[in-house]
Formats: structure tokens, sequence, C-alpha cells
């Protein structure tokens, strides 16, 4: 193809065009696949050889905790800022944190706060997330109104690195600036809120959880109240007892089922046993597999005729879970049972217990 | 109108196609590009406790077999090792001739369970269900020949949990895949299915069912296959996610929602590709529900998978996956241009239609009327040299972006040789390989047409990666 086509015909000429461009640009990026790949190995080689010296060093900083070991530190150089807040982060993790008092002193001393707050603003989003995570670990509190800012943050994942360093950083302070951020953003998902919220702690929590769940619309208490198990269980106990007592919702009654842990609530546990939504009865089953007096145990019995699966299932397992329930008797009660479909449920539960 | 005007006619005909496909392609390989970029950058993120075990969403894996006595006991032993806290393995046997049954009954002391097996989708009768008294968590499901997608519906029949993860009996997967595939599921309610990145484990050592050891195979066609599967995963389906448009989760390995799937009717026993129709219909009854739903890909949980490395199971292959694509289409075919359907209606579909599936058609055609152009003299030489030239140098420049994503990402080959020769090859194909597949592609076409049942056919396995430990 040496040989240029006639430049009178528009199609060849366009294709002869685009052929050069394309071959010029596979050519670079031929290049930057090299380039990557050797970047890729020498950022490897550096980030070993910094590993070598600075865990060692961090490891004994945060064991002997008085500063005695500042100077033997290794020279922080500039540009492996991020491959120590690697590092950092790490260890304040591994550990708990009474054992990073010396890490403290070391981030003051290599002013990490304010070099990963300056990070809040970077555009690379590894660098935020970085810093953001790291601010956490700092216990410097002056980037709080930045971190709280970030919690708005449309990328889910920066959005909740901000408020775990917020619950890091002041968990009392954290959980009143959060909940409400919570009740706003419908993206978090509660996989993610639960271990932020566990990590603050019952007694930042209860407050704030409690009166933001009695002031919340059914949709929000829903949601809210599954994260009741976290709190002080007397104040979640009333709240639930109240809700359940209260609540037109099947959502809330579903949630509140979920975390249903007091005796007090049997008689209306009793009651969503008979409840029109199947979800409900299959939460009812279970609630009353952990609450359940010796008496509940002809409502379950019923409820393995239930026409949903689910809800013969749950009650099966509630069944043989029960703690007066031995093989024998389980065993007994199975063969009392007419119903082919109750008996089967009966029967998986029983396997799975081993009573078999 | 003559000869030369039809040329020129169907020069610039075949130049629009290049030129609109490519497009695409560029366009994402952009989208890919982003989504990559934040995807890597979030991984700083990987930090921070566990989550509470109550939170973990349990996960049941379906695994289909079908005469895998050979593998099936270390496929199922290196699941059992899978880092994932709460799993449920279901084995289906789909009436293995050979002794499939057998072998997991003795090599996990299988014993028959009184499961309450209740049938939400249809399939073959189930002949007994199993359960190891070794491991609690795995139980066995023994039904009638049904073919694969008989198979997963009596596995979700049995399955306990809300997601299910279908992969296949002679796959291998990483340690880690269960926990990387399920966080879309966790961070996002709305997620109904997810699908991870297959790639090719010719030329690698698998020990105990894990991936020891990674290598490029020494046959060119499974070489050719990784340059097309870094394609198709690296900026084909990362590039189809973030519009929640992607049309496919690969059969090796997928995560679902057991409501969505059941309340969709479960995977088609009737159609040669389940996995993609089944992904296009949940498409098409969610986007009618007008409910807020995701299906998207996780670059990297891996799979590894063999490849084909005869003409002969490949092209069976290639034809089928052709067939499998019609299916999907035909079946799902409200969807197309419907606005309601969003990116999906609007653009992944009829993209599909057009370039996937009349695709090796057009450049079947274009390729001879070229030829023909060219040796009766109504085409230069040098403009037949350009045209073609045109379509491989293309064909290279989206094969090198993949490299580089490749780069970007996860590094699976990590030696610059291996990236070189893998670069060789995304020449080379250009030069019959290419051809070959639209060719093949092009017949799975015209057999739909011609309405023959299609089969799946047997799968010649080498199994020369796997090694006992």
């Amino acid at each position: 193809m040496s040989a240029s086509p006639a430049a009178s015909d528009t199609l060849i000429h366009v294709a002869w065009i685009t052929a050069q461009a394309s071959l010029a640009g596979t050519a670079l990026l031929l290049l930057c696949v090299f380039w990557m790949h050797w970047r890729r190995n020498a950022n490897e080689a550096r980030r070993r050889a910094f590993v070598a010296r600075w865990r060692p060093a961090l490891a004994a900083v945060a064991l002997d905790g008085s500063g005695a070991h500042f100077d033997a530190l290794p020279r922080l150089d500039r540009r492996d800022f991020e491959l120590f807040l690697h590092e950092w982060i790490a260890i304040h993790e591994a550990l708990d944190r009474e054992s990073c008092q010396g890490l403290e002193a070391l981030s003051q001393r290599l002013r990490v706060g304010d070099l990963a707050g300056r990070m809040l603003g970077h555009t690379r989003l590894e660098s935020r997330l970085l810093g953001t995570i790291a601010l956490g670990h700092v216990g410097d509190s002056r980037q709080w109104d930045a971190l709280l800012a970030e919690t708005d943050s449309h990328n889910l994942t920066l959005s909740l690195a901000a408020a775990r360093a917020l619950v890091r950083l002041d968990p009392e302070r954290a959980i009143v600036a959060l909940v409400p951020v919570i009740e706003r953003r419908a993206d978090w998902p509660h996989t993610r809120i639960w271990p932020l919220l566990e990590e603050a702690g019952p007694a930042a929590l209860t407050g704030p959880l409690v009166a933001a769940i009695r002031g919340a619309a059914p949709e929000q208490q829903a949601r809210l109240a599954r994260f009741l198990p976290l709190a002080d269980e007397t104040a979640a106990g009333e709240l639930v007892a109240d809700l359940l007592g209260t609540t037109t919702s099947d959502q809330v009654v579903a949630s509140c089922l979920g975390v249903v842990d007091s005796p007090a609530e049997l008689a209306t546990v009793r009651g969503l046993a008979a409840h029109p939504r199947w979800h409900i009865r299959m939460l009812a089953a279970k609630a009353l597999g952990r609450l359940g007096e010796r008496q509940d145990e002809a409502l379950l019995t019923s409820m393995l005729g239930d026409a949903e699966w689910w809800v013969r299932y749950r009650a099966a397992q509630a069944l043989v879970a029960l703690p007066w329930m031995r093989k024998d008797r389980a065993g007994a009660l199975r063969d009392t049972l007419t119903d082919r479909f109750a008996k089967d449920a009966m029967e998986q539960a029983l396997a799975e217990r081993g009573y078999r | 109108m003559n000869v030369a005007a039809i040329v020129a006619a169907l020069q610039w005909i075949f130049l629009g196609y290049f030129v609109v496909l490519n497009a695409v392609y560029l366009a994402l390989n952009v989208i890919a590009l982003f989504a990559l970029r934040r995807y890597m950058g979030q991984r700083v993120a990987d930090v921070g406790p566990a989550l509470s075990p109550e939170l973990d969403l349990p996960i049941s894996v379906i695994v289909p077999a079908y005469n895998e006595s050979l593998t099936i006991g270390e496929s199922v032993r290196a699941l059992l090792q899978l880092e994932y806290p709460h799993f449920e393995i279901v084995v289906v046997n789909d009436g293995s001739k050979d002794a499939t049954l057998e072998t997991l009954i003795r090599e996990f002391s299988l014993r028959p369970f009184p499961e309450a097996y209740r049938v939400r989708l249809p399939s073959k009768p189930v002949e007994g269900i199993y359960r190891s008294t070794i491991y609690p968590q795995l139980r066995v499901i023994d039904k009638a020949n049904g073919g694969k997608a008989d198979s997963i519906n009596a596995g979700i029949n049995a399955a306990r949990y809300p997601i299910f993860c279908v992969i296949d009996a002679d796959s291998v997967l990483q340690r880690d895949s269960l926990r990387r595939a399920i966080q879309p599921f966790l961070d996002d309610a709305a997620t109904v299915a997810a699908g991870g990145t297959i790639r090719i484990a010719n030329g690698c050592r698998v020990s105990g069912g894990f991936m020891e050891e990674i290598d490029l195979p020494r046959h060119p066609l499974a070489v050719f296959q990784i340059v097309e599967y870094l394609r198709a995963f690296l900026f084909g389906r990362l590039g189809w996610s973030p519009m929640n448009a992607l049309l496919i989760i690969s059969g090796a390995f997928g995560l679902f929602r057991k409501e969505v799937v059941v309340a969709a009717g479960g995977f088609r026993a009737d159609t040669i590709g389940e996995d993609m129709e089944l992904i296009v219909r949940m498409h098409r009854v969610l986007r009618a529900e007008g409910r807020r739903y995701r299906i998207c890909y996780v670059p990297d949980p891996i799979c590894w998978t063999e490849a084909p490395e005869d003409l002969r199971t490949l092209g069976r292959q290639r034809i089928r996956w052709q067939r499998g694509l019609i299916e999907s289409l035909k079946l799902n075919a409200s969807l197309c241009f419907n606005p309601r359907a969003g990116a999906v209606g609007m653009v992944a579909f009829p993209f599909f239609l057009v370039f996937e599936c009349l695709g090796p058609i057009i450049e079947v055609i274009g390729l001879a009327a070229l030829l023909f152009a060219a040796i009766a003299g109504y085409l230069s030489v040098e403009a037949f040299l350009v045209l073609t030239g045109l379509s491989i140098v293309l064909g290279i420049l989206l094969s090198t972006s993949a490299f580089v994503f490749e780069q970007m990402s996860f590094h699976v080959y990590p030696r610059l040789g291996q990236t070189l020769r893998l670069f060789l090859f995304a020449v080379l194909e250009n030069f019959g390989y290419r051809q070959l597949n639209s060719i093949w592609r092009m017949y799975g076409v015209f057999l739909h047409l011609r309405g023959k049942p299609a089969k799946w056919g047997e799968m010649t396995r080498l199994g020369s990666w796997r090694r006992s430990p």
C-alpha cells in the first residue's frame, strides 16, 4: 500500500486517510501499552522498596508509642506520599485505636492531616478516596466540613468513605450529622451503612436514630428501623413496641419483625402470623422461632399448612429450633402431620438440623 | 444501473457500515475507559471493616453438569473453597450417561435428602435430591436430561438463597470471584444480574481447581480467541454496562436475583443461547413494568474456561452463538427502537441486530464484492488494498485498545513478551481467522432462516491445563 490512491476518488481518499489515522492510533496505543507496562513494573518495584522500608518502621512506632523511633524513620519523599497513606491506612485498619497512639504523633510530625486534606480537592478519584480514608485515621477534625460536604458526592464510594471518616473522627457528632444524610440518600445501601453505624457504637447511635425514626415518614421509618439492632436494646425495644402498636405500614411492620426481640411483643407477633401478606407471615414465623413460648408450637404447626412455601419452610425451621424441641419430639410432630406440603417442609427442616 | 455503478454504491455502503460500526466501538471504548478508571480508582476503598455476617447476601451456586465425571469432583472441591462467608452449592446432574452422579456420591458422601422441592420453574422430572454428609452446603439434584437451561431451572427451584450464581462445571473461578461479583447487589438493591470477565484457560496451569500459573496457549486458535475475549469483555461489556444496556451475561459465570428470574420465567430450554435470551428478556419484562433495575458487568471476577482448539468445535460454537443471538433478539423484538426501553431499545438492540446479527453477512458479501470488483477491473488494485487495509487496521486498533485496558486494569499477562504475542495475533487474525468467523456466523444465520433445530453438539475438551494437586 505504498502508492497513494487517486485523489479524485473521494471514497478511496477518505478510506486512505482513515486507515492512516487508524494506523497512527494503533502505533500510539502500542506505545501506550509499552509505557504502561514499564511504568507498572517501575511502580511495583518502588512500592516494594517503600513497603520494605516503611512497614517495619510504622509498626515500630505504633508498638512503641513514645516517639523514640521518629528519628530512625526513613525520609518520606513527597512523591511517595500516596504509598505512605496506603501503609498508614493499612496499619490503622489492622490495629485498634488505642494501639495507634504513637502514629498520631507521627502524623502531626509528618503533617499527614494537611497533605491528606489537600487530596480532597484532587481530580483523580483514587487520590480523593485515599485522602478521605486517611483523614478518618489522622484524628484531625479540621477537615470536618469538607468531609461532611463529601457525603453528598455523586460517587457512592467517596460519599461513604467520607461518612466513615467522620464516624472515626467523632462518632457522636458524626451520627447527628449523618442520620439526615442516610434519610436523604436512598442510594446508600443498607449493607454499607450498617458497618458505619456499628463502628459508631450504640451510645452515639441510639438517640439520633430513635428520634429520626419517630419523626420520619413510614418509608423512611422502615429503612431506618432496620438499623435498630445496632442501637441500645432498651430504647430499640420500646420503639419497636410503639411502632408495632401504631403503624399501618407493612414495610415498617416487616422491619420491626426483623428486629423484635422482646417477649412483651409476642401477642402482636402472634397476630401478625395471620397477616394477609406472606412476607409478613414469614417474618412472624421467624420471630416466633426466636421469642415463642410452648403455646406457640401449635401456631407454628398451623403455619406449616400455609399456602406459601417460604412461610411453611420458616415455620418448620422455627419449630425445630425451639429450645425444648428435641429430635424425638420433632419427629413425632412430623408424624402427626397429614398435609403433604407441611410434612415436606418439616422433613427438610429436620434433615437440615441433622434430626433424621 | 451498470456494474461499475453497483460497485461504487456497494463501496459506499460498506464504508458507511464500517464507519458506523467503528464509531460505536469508539464510543464504547471511551465509555469503558471512564468506567474502568472509576472502577480501579474505587478499589482503594476496599479497606474498612468486613461486612457483618448478617449483611452478606447468601448465594446459591448452581452447577449444571452433564457427563462431567472426570472433572466434577475437583470442580466442586474448588467451589467449596471459594472465599465467601455464606453460600451453598447445588450441582444439577442433567441425566449424565457417565458416572457423574456416582462420582459425586462417592467423593462427597451424598445421602438422599427429603427436600421440600418447590416447582416454580418447569424442568424435566427430578429423580433424586442428595446432600453431602461432609459438606452440608452441598446438594445434588439428579434429573432427567433436558439441557443446560432446564438444569439451571431445576437448580433455581432448589436454591435457598435470594441470589444465585450459574457456573459451568468445567470453569475455574478465582477464590474471591463471588465476593467481587456480589458487590453490585450490595451496592444497589435494584441490581438484578451481574456478570464477570471470562478468560481462556488454555496455556495456563490449574491445580486443585484454582489457577496456579497464567500463560498464553501455544495453539494459535486459542490465542486468537484470547484477543477476541479481551475485546469483548474489556471494552464491549464494560462499555454497555454503564448505560444499563448489557445484553449478555455469559452462562459460564453470572449472578442473578432469583425472584426476578423466576418472575421472568427462568431460562428457556427451547433456545440455544439461553444466557443471552434471559438477559434480553429481563430487560424487556422489567422495562415493560417500568421498574428501576440494573444489569451490570464487573470487570474483575475472573472465570477461566477452556476454548476449543480445533476448527470443527470452534465453528460449531460460533454457529451456535450466532443462532443464540438471533433467537434472543427475535424472541424479544418488541425491545427494538422502543422508546420506553432506553439505551437497550434505542442503541444496544439495534446495534446487535445490525452489526452482530447481520454483520457477518454484510462483511462476507462486502469482501466478496470487493474481490470480484478488483478481479473484474471495476476497482483499482490501490482502491482494493486501501479498503481491505482500512478494515484490517481498524480491527487492530480496537484490539490494541483492549490491550491498553488490560494494562490499565488487571495485567493478567504480566510479561511484555505475552503482550507482544497477543499484538501479533491481533494482526494475524485479520488474515483468515476473522473471515472464517464471519463465514461461520453467516452460516448460523442461514441455518436459523432454514429453521433447522439447533443442537449443542459435543465439545472436545482437552483439559491439558488441569493437573492434580
